[in-house]
């Protein structure tokens, strides 16, 4: 079962085997979940957007036609949801976390507990990554996804351009901007075992 | 290839999508700044590996299996098509139907202005003796019994005229009403005249066989006109009224000839075909 190719997988959960559905989870949830959090830069809603994307998946099987590939059909599904989810954060006017709040000069993700590196992964280089994932949520959104697509799922540039319905020269001018962006962002890890 | 394109294809060549790889690495090896550009850009890179990778809580992945599992299959419905002709079929049954319609059309009527003058009353002869055998066949004929058989009409054939009206009478309403109907359908196709009188005096009275009269009438016109010959309508109308008579050898030397002439010729040899063998 797990050597048989995505749309295949797919085309026998539709005939009702549960068990190539589960080969195509264990197979993405890690990438997808990733693209989640980095895009949706909070591991609640992530795991909430999580579980709408498969949702969709387990709701649209039968719309899947095979014209792409099932792991750009997947995604598509996933940054859909991302931009629902931001606008929605836009249209009811929620201010970044990271945003210093009237009240306090500390911004909330600085306040609440959170997944911010504890004292062990510091001592590990935790922290290293953490700045990583940060530079990473910073990225605009343009930019970060397509950084994403390639980072964790390892698409070609025009399948990264399938996805985000962009021509492939502007999906290339997007990750190379998002590399200078990270290159900025992490210019003071100057020593080269640190990166 | 010089610095710039270098530039724009090192990204490219670090993702190995690179146009020309040859290219790129011949101006890394002796461009110190291309050099740089292209170790800062794969330290970058490098650095963006050590993203960390977090995983989804497994109570989700066991609620997203579980409704996976409750998901019963579409089923393929019965395809109703399958009940229905396909389109194709439908048209091939309509083109076919009007060919029929076409075919069945009288040919005065479809091709009026393709026959002669002179020919023109022998067509219109034959097909009006035609629509009144039908009509006598279809029950008018049973005052035949009742009035006796045509004057001139040997015994033989008075006695098979006498034993066939009898049976005609026996035949079932619905199909002698469908008869008239379909006479009566092809009245306007006969050019929307009146019936020659001599055939209108044949139908009200319906006293002798029509077929009889039609051979008589012909036999007394090549008579009177040694030059006369049927024309291919008549020739199959009086093939047609031998066969009705089941005197097969005329009914097949009539019909044969109605089969030389392209326009009687579908009609004969169909007629052939039904023709008992000698």
């Amino acid at each position: 079962m797990s050597d048989l190719c995505d749309e295949l997988l797919l085309a026998a959960y539709r005939e009702g085997d549960s068990r190539a559905f589960e080969t195509l989870l264990v197979r993405y949830r890690g990438p997808i979940f990733n693209f989640l959090l980095r895009s949706a830069r909070d591991r609640g809603r992530a795991e909430e957007l999580y579980q709408d994307v498969w949702m969709k998946v387990i709701e649209r099987c039968d719309d899947f036609r095979g014209d792409a590939k099932f792991a750009t059909w997947l995604y598509t599904i996933a940054r859909n949801l991302c931009i629902d989810h931001q606008r929605k954060m836009k249209f009811r006017g929620h201010a970044s976390l990271d945003a210093p709040q009237p009240q306090s000069a500390r911004p909330v993700g600085e306040r609440v507990a959170s997944f911010a590196p504890s004292t062990e992964e510091l001592a590990s280089g935790g922290l290293v990554r953490e700045r990583i994932a940060h530079a990473v949520e910073e990225l605009p959104d343009e930019q970060r996804e397509v950084f994403l697509l390639r980072q964790l799922q390892g698409f070609a540039f025009r399948e990264i351009a399938g996805v985000v319905g962009a021509p492939v020269n502007t999906v290339k001018s997007r990750m190379r901007y998002a590399l200078e962006h990270l290159q900025h962002a992490l210019s003071d890890l100057k020593e080269p075992h640190e990166l | 290839m010089n610095c710039d394109e270098c530039n724009e294809q090192v990204l490219e060549l670090i993702e190995r999508e690179a146009v020309d790889r040859d290219g790129v690495r011949e101006i890394l090896a002796r461009c110190p700044e291309c050099r740089a550009a292209f170790d800062e850009l794969k330290a970058v890179l490098l650095a963006a590996e050590q993203l960390p990778i977090e995983q989804p809580p497994v109570e989700l992945d066991a609620t997203i299996l579980r409704a996976a599992g409750a998901r019963v299959p579409e089923e393929v419905p019965v395809k109703k098509r399958r009940l229905q002709p396909a389109p194709w079929a439908m048209a091939a049954i309509a083109m076919l139907a009007v060919g029929v319609g076409v075919w069945t059309i009288p040919q005065e009527a479809a091709f009026e202005g393709d026959v002669a003058p002179a020919d023109e009353k022998h067509a219109e002869d034959a097909v009006v003796a035609e629509q009144v055998r039908e009509d006598a066949e279809a029950g008018l004929a049973g005052s035949l019994a009742v009035a006796g058989p045509a004057p001139g009409m040997n015994a033989p054939a008075r006695a098979f005229q006498l034993a066939k009206t009898e049976a005609k009478k026996g035949q079932p309403e619905p199909q002698r009403a469908k008869r008239r109907a379909r006479l009566s359908e092809n009245e306007p196709r006969a050019g929307g005249q009146a019936p020659a009188p001599a055939s209108v005096a044949m139908a009200d009275g319906a006293q002798a066989s029509v077929c009889e009269l039609k051979i008589d009438e012909t036999e007394r016109r090549a008579r009177a006109d040694e030059d006369y010959a049927p024309t291919p309508d008549e020739e199959l109308a009086i093939g047609k009224c031998y066969q009705e008579l089941d005197n097969v050898t005329e009914a097949r030397k009539w019909l044969e000839r109605a089969a030389t002439h392209r326009k009687t010729k579908a009609a004969a040899k169909k007629a052939l075909r039904q023709l008992a063998p000698e």
